[in-house]
């Protein structure tokens, strides 16, 4: 089992060109995301989640989202991934628990092109299809069917289309980062959270069960902590209080995580360099 | 303990029987010396003790064996391993297990032995074996005699009534055969074992021997009797034997010592004359060198890492024939290897006819320098001994038919569509050798030549080498068998721990060691004959 | 020679034998390195995949023994890097996208529609690449502990302690593994030989140069192997009641089976019914079990000092189970921190319940008795 002589150096080549990408991520962690793009008409975005108990939500996205994630971004929901398969959307606003997604039960995603009234079951990821502008997507929580989104027009869910926003611009480093921790809480409160949990999201309008009920009064100003006090009474009150105890908490837990990688990257420290001295010395009862 | 009543054996696809009317006893408690020519069915007879004929190698078995009241027709192999231990040529292509506690264990377990019984059978034998203290090691990790004798315990666990050996010490250095050889006499002497072992190494073995059947193949009869008797007229024989039939001793001597009990009218008559060998031995120093080493030094591979070589010079001429000995592991095959080129010397430099062998193209190589290695059959991939041939001519750009004359003139009579694997292990050598001479290289290198070679063998490889010494060639050797280096060779070095110990010309450096001299020089000592041909030749003359 | 044991044994008159210091029944170290394995496939943190790696690597350097194969750790590490870069080329080539950072950008090709889901090339984002980091440090850190496993535990001996009933396949097994270095010699030795007679290496047809004696090589080895194994009593069955007897522990076993498969189908599909799935694969586990001792029962091998199991055998079974019960526990309780999210990057947590299950796997470097002095690594 000994190596030959040329192996262990590539390997560690590897080694290495691995550990400098590791850091040049990390690096390029602290930089600024790139800038939102510039205005026309909206996309739209509808949230079905009738089959987990919940309701129909709608968002907006201003601009010209750049892929199926963005406008759910833009459009105040926050997601989360398949926790090993990075690209597919498990869970939107904390609704349902990712150990929920099967083969069966899943989000699915649906596109309606612009002026069109057919929806399309997309065949590519959100994260690869470009909704063009002025058209409208939708995911619907499935379960072992095929259940179509409902037929909601753009301009329900967009009224304004035109103002650009300032406050992505200036709201979106920090905004996303609280929404999305927060819809992947350990405590994901499925029924509850059928309306997207707000928390600072821009340019959206407050969720209403759209089968008979009216349209609430949109909310254009969200803040950083405050929810969007939606009209939809019974959830209301819940969701602000599980935002706003996340709000700070988020501020605060931003440092404590690296207490983790510390304590963990001391504890392989320890035994590794044990090992490895353990083995030169050449160990001994 | 074992009785052969009229037994023919003929093996599928063959037309004629390897062994016809064998008719043989041999009583409880005898080492029994199989003698006979490479191919004449020893190994047949062996394996008909033991069942492996007919129920495992196949083929047609007419007449009865039988084995301690058991008959081998309703016997297989593996009923009889109880009764019967078999030990092969190559020790460590029987091993099934890591460790030798296991391997000695392994026996047992098959039989169904109860586990106290077999812990205690295991220490006995440990203190038998004297490696009490390797309980522990792997089996690859041993020298070439440990794992022999491993192999023997291995299959005396099982408390057999009978060991068949098949050539055990065909590998081994003296040293090693001789603790083999003390191992099968206390078997037979202190523990009532029958001991079957077949040996072309008769120097060795046939003053231990109680009895000697002698298998001269070609279906004429099998002839066993008392050593003395049956030496008279074998047609192989040692050289104590050889000198007993020369100066017309009765009974014939078996060992030195008896031998040197005769020898003193021998002694005496001979001691007028010089011992010359029959031809020259002294190679003129005008004689070009043809390969030098000088301050050769070769680590082995990590993580030992301690030299194979240490500090090694040696310069070889034109025209001679040199004997390289020592102990396993004293670093004659890396010596070998570095004049070849297949090892670069981590210290030193190699250069054969001026140039560096690991430089040389292989092309270049073939016609420089020539090994045989250690196992011959690396050399050969071809289909038929004429393929191999004609690519060896392709390969040294010599003119088509060389190699296959050479070997047809090293093994008269074999047909040339054989597949080389079913050549016998002296009719493989030849080829190899046949092959490498192809290009006709100045240096010749053979790595120990005389593994499963008989006596008739070795008398045409002798002639070979001396005619290629003769042509011009420098031949080296590296060699365990004293009697081959005392008849063939003018010079010998001795290798021990990666140094030259010794090099002088092979009458004194081979008669000033106890361990490497010939039968002939211990029976005739002070004086310095080396061979049995020398002393006829100074008898004849004299 | 031994010269010190500390704990040898001298039987008097004569034979000092000297008893090694007893190693640990290769099933326990096995079971460890399983739990270790079970404990690495519930989560992605790289710090709890790290912690496993430190703890086994530990675990290794204190308890193996000096024989050849305890070298295994290192290169299954090693294999692990590969492994691990092998995942991030494919993730960065075909990986599906995965919006965030942007480290480079290859060139995207196009395919047809009927591929639409697949693609080739694109931008490669850290956090895709994290991705990849993450499940391929989970694919190598399974692959350390069986490596692990491998460096304690020869796995030879594991095959010793095999039912009566498969003994005949444990062998063929040894028999096969030796057979690999053995090979490998012979291909360099063959190659050495080429060089002497003149030929270059030159592609296929070197090949066949090479091949043929080293299989022919092979062959005959093999050969004198069966002829010795033969001749020392492999195969030795009982003949008292042989026909019937080996169609019932047959059919018997082949039942077994069976319910195993059918139970196995049954727990995966979600749609089968309930007593389809768990109660039939431990029934038919059990009737397998019982098929292979009713086999077992035919063969008259006996076992020369089996490996005995005591209570280090089951204390380093226990941390095994300990290890792996804490990871599933904890993937329930806190599924977050056992899958730290990649798409955003964030730090990952520690959560501290596995790696207490982790400290526990550590211990065996204490519980399992120490190789004996002359053995020790």
């Amino acid at each position: 089992m000994t190596g030959t002589a040329g192996r262990p150096g590539t390997v560690r080549r590897l080694a290495a060109a691995l550990a400098a990408t590791a850091l040049a991520g990390l690096g390029l962690l602290a930089g600024p995301p790139a800038p939102a793009a510039a205005a026309e008409p909206c996309v739209g975005v509808i949230v079905d989640a009738r089959l987990l108990g919940g309701g129909v939500s709608t968002g907006c996205a201003a601009g010209d989202p750049d892929s199926g994630l963005a406008a759910l971004t833009k459009a105040g929901y926050g997601y989360a991934f398949v926790p090993r398969q990075p690209g597919q959307v498990c869970q939107i606003d904390g609704a349902p628990a990712c150990s929920d997604t099967s083969t069966d039960t899943y989000w699915s995603y649906w596109w309606r092109a612009r002026g069109s009234s057919r929806w399309v079951y997309a065949t590519e990821g959100a994260a690869s299809h470009d909704p063009a502008p002025g058209a409208t997507e939708a995911w619907v929580w499935q379960d072992g069917g095929r259940r179509e989104p409902p037929d909601i027009a753009l301009s329900r869910i967009c009224p304004q289309v035109a103002q650009p926003e300032p406050e992505p611009s200036d709201s979106s480093p920090s905004s996303p980062r609280p929404d999305r921790t927060a819809s992947r809480a350990p405590s994901p409160d499925q029924s509850s959270s059928s309306k997207a949990a707000g928390g600072g999201a821009s340019g959206r309008t407050s969720s209403s069960r759209s089968p008979g009920a009216p349209t609430a009064t949109p909310t254009p100003t969200p803040t950083a902590t405050s929810s969007s006090p939606s009209d939809d009474l019974e959830t209301a009150t819940p969701r602000q209080t599980g935002v706003s105890s996340r709000g700070p908490a988020d501020e605060g837990g931003a440092a404590v995580p690296w207490a983790g990688v510390a304590l963990g990257g001391g504890l392989i420290a320890v035994f590794g360099g044990a090992a490895v001295a353990r083995s030169r010395r050449g160990g001994g009862p | 303990m074992i009785r052969f009543e009229h037994v023919s054996v003929r093996y599928p696809g063959s037309d004629h029987a390897v062994l016809s009317g064998v008719d043989l006893e041999i009583p409880e408690g005898e080492l029994a010396l199989v003698v006979g020519r490479t191919g004449s069915g020893k190994s047949t007879l062996l394996r008909c003790v033991n069942g492996l004929v007919p129920h495992f190698t196949g083929g047609l078995l007419t007449g009865r064996v039988t084995v301690d009241g058991r008959d081998t027709r309703d016997h297989r192999p593996r009923d009889l391993a109880d009764v019967v231990g078999w030990v092969g040529q190559d020790p460590l292509a029987g091993f099934v297990t890591d460790t030798v506690e296991e391997e000695l264990a392994y026996g047992m377990e098959s039989i169904g032995v109860a586990p106290d019984v077999m812990r205690r059978r295991v220490e006995e034998v440990l203190d038998l074996l004297g490696m009490a203290g390797e309980r522990g090691r792997p089996l690859v990790t041993l020298s070439a005699g440990q794992q022999q004798r491993v192999a023997i315990g291995s299959v005396l666990t099982p408390h057999p009534r009978v060991l068949v050996l098949d050539e055990p010490t065909s590998a081994l250095d003296p040293g090693a055969a001789e603790d083999v050889l003390a191992l099968l006499q206390r078997l037979v002497h202190d523990l009532g074992v029958t001991v079957l072992v077949a040996e072309h190494r008769l120097e060795r073995v046939v003053q231990y021997a109680d009895r000697v059947v002698v298998v001269p193949g070609g279906g004429a009869p099998v002839v066993s009797g008392p050593p003395a008797e049956v030496m008279r007229t074998a047609p192989v024989a040692p050289p104590v034997v050889e000198l007993g039939r020369l100066a017309g001793w009765s009974p014939l001597p078996l060992s030195v010592r008896d031998a040197r009990r005769r020898a003193r009218d021998l002694s005496e008559r001979l001691s007028a004359v010089r011992p010359t060998h029959p031809t020259s031995d002294v190679v003129p120093l005008a004689a070009p060198v043809v390969a030098t080493a000088s301050g050769v030094v070769v680590r082995y591979a990590a993580p030992a890492a301690r030299p194979a070589l240490r500090g090694v010079d040696l310069e070889l001429r034109a025209g001679e024939v040199v004997a390289l000995m020592g102990r396993n592991g004293a670093g004659k095959s890396t010596l070998l290897s570095a004049l070849v080129g297949l090892r670069r010397p981590d210290s030193g430099t190699v250069l054969v006819q001026g140039a560096d062998p690991q430089e040389l193209a292989a092309h270049d190589l073939v016609r420089r320098v020539g090994m045989v290695p250690q196992e011959p059959g690396d050399l050969l991939y071809a289909d038929s001994v004429a393929e191999e041939c004609r690519a060896a001519d392709g390969d040294a750009d010599a003119p088509p038919g060389t190699a296959l004359a050479v070997f047809a003139d090293l093994v008269p009579g074999v047909d040339p569509a054989t597949h080389p694997r079913d050549l016998s292990e002296g009719q493989r050598l030849a080829l190899a050798l046949a092959v490498v001479l192809a290009g006709r290289p100045p240096l010749v290198l053979l790595d120990e030549p005389t593994r499963g070679l008989d006596y008739p063998g070795k008398e045409r490889l002798v002639a070979v080498l001396r005619g290629l010494a003769s042509a011009g060639h420098a031949v080296l050797l590296a060699t365990h068998d004293v009697e081959l280096a005392a008849t063939l060779t003018d010079r010998t070095v001795v290798l021990a721990e990666g140094e030259v110990v010794s090099d002088g010309p092979s009458r004194e450096v081979v008669v000033a060691s106890p361990a490497f001299a010939p039968q002939v020089a211990k029976v005739l000592a002070p004086q310095r004959w080396l061979t049995v041909a020398e002393v006829a030749h100074a008898l004849r003359a004299g | 020679m031994t010269t010190t044991a500390p704990r040898g044994v001298a039987t008097p008159a004569g034979a000092a034998v000297l008893r090694p210091l007893r190693s640990l029944h290769p099933g326990a170290w096995w079971l460890w390195a399983t739990g270790l394995a079970a404990a690495a496939s519930r989560t992605t943190n790289p710090l709890l995949l790290g912690l496993v790696l430190a703890v086994a690597g530990y675990v290794v350097a204190a308890r193996r023994t000096n024989a050849p194969w305890s070298r295994a750790y290192a290169f299954y590490l090693r294999m692990g890097i590969v492994v691990v870069g092998i995942r991030v080329v494919f993730a960065a080539l075909f990986g599906a996208p995965v919006p965030g950072h942007v480290l480079v950008t290859l060139p995207e090709v196009t395919l047809p529609d009927w591929a639409a889901g697949v693609r080739l090339g694109g931008e490669v984002t850290l956090e895709g690449v994290a991705g990849a980091v993450y499940a391929g440090l989970q694919l190598a850190t399974m692959l350390a502990c069986v490596g692990a496993a491998n460096a304690l535990a020869n796995p030879r001996r594991l095959l010793r302690a095999v039912p009566g009933a498969l003994y005949e396949v444990g062998v063929a097994v040894v028999v096969a593994l030796s057979f690999t270095p053995q090979l490998l010699e012979g291909v360099t030795r063959v190659r050495a030989a080429r060089r002497l007679r003149g030929r270059r290496h030159s592609g296929l047809r070197g090949l066949r140069g090479v091949a043929m004696p080293v299989l022919e090589g092979a062959l005959e080895r093999s050969v004198e192997l069966a002829a010795a194994m033969d001749a020392r009593g492999f195969g030795r069955t009982s003949t008292a009641g042989l026909a019937g007897q080996r169609a019932g522990s047959g059919a018997v076993t082949l039942a077994g089976l069976l319910g195993v498969c059918a139970g196995l189908y049954g727990l995966l599909d979600a749609q089968s019914p309930v007593a389809l799935g768990l109660p039939l694969l431990s029934a038919g586990a059990a009737t397998a079990a019982a098929g292979l001792w009713l086999g077992g029962r035919r063969s008259t091998r006996s076992r020369y000092r089996p490996d005995p199991w005591g209570l280090p055998e089951w204390l380093v079974s226990a941390c095994g189970v300990a290890a792996a019960t804490t990871a599933v526990v904890a993937s329930v309780v806190s599924p977050d921190a056992m899958n730290p999210s990649t798409s955003p990057l964030v730090a990952p947590t520690l959560p501290l319940l596995p790696v207490a299950g982790l400290l526990v796997a550590a211990l065996p470097a204490w519980l399992a008795p120490a190789p004996a002095p002359d053995d020790a690594a």
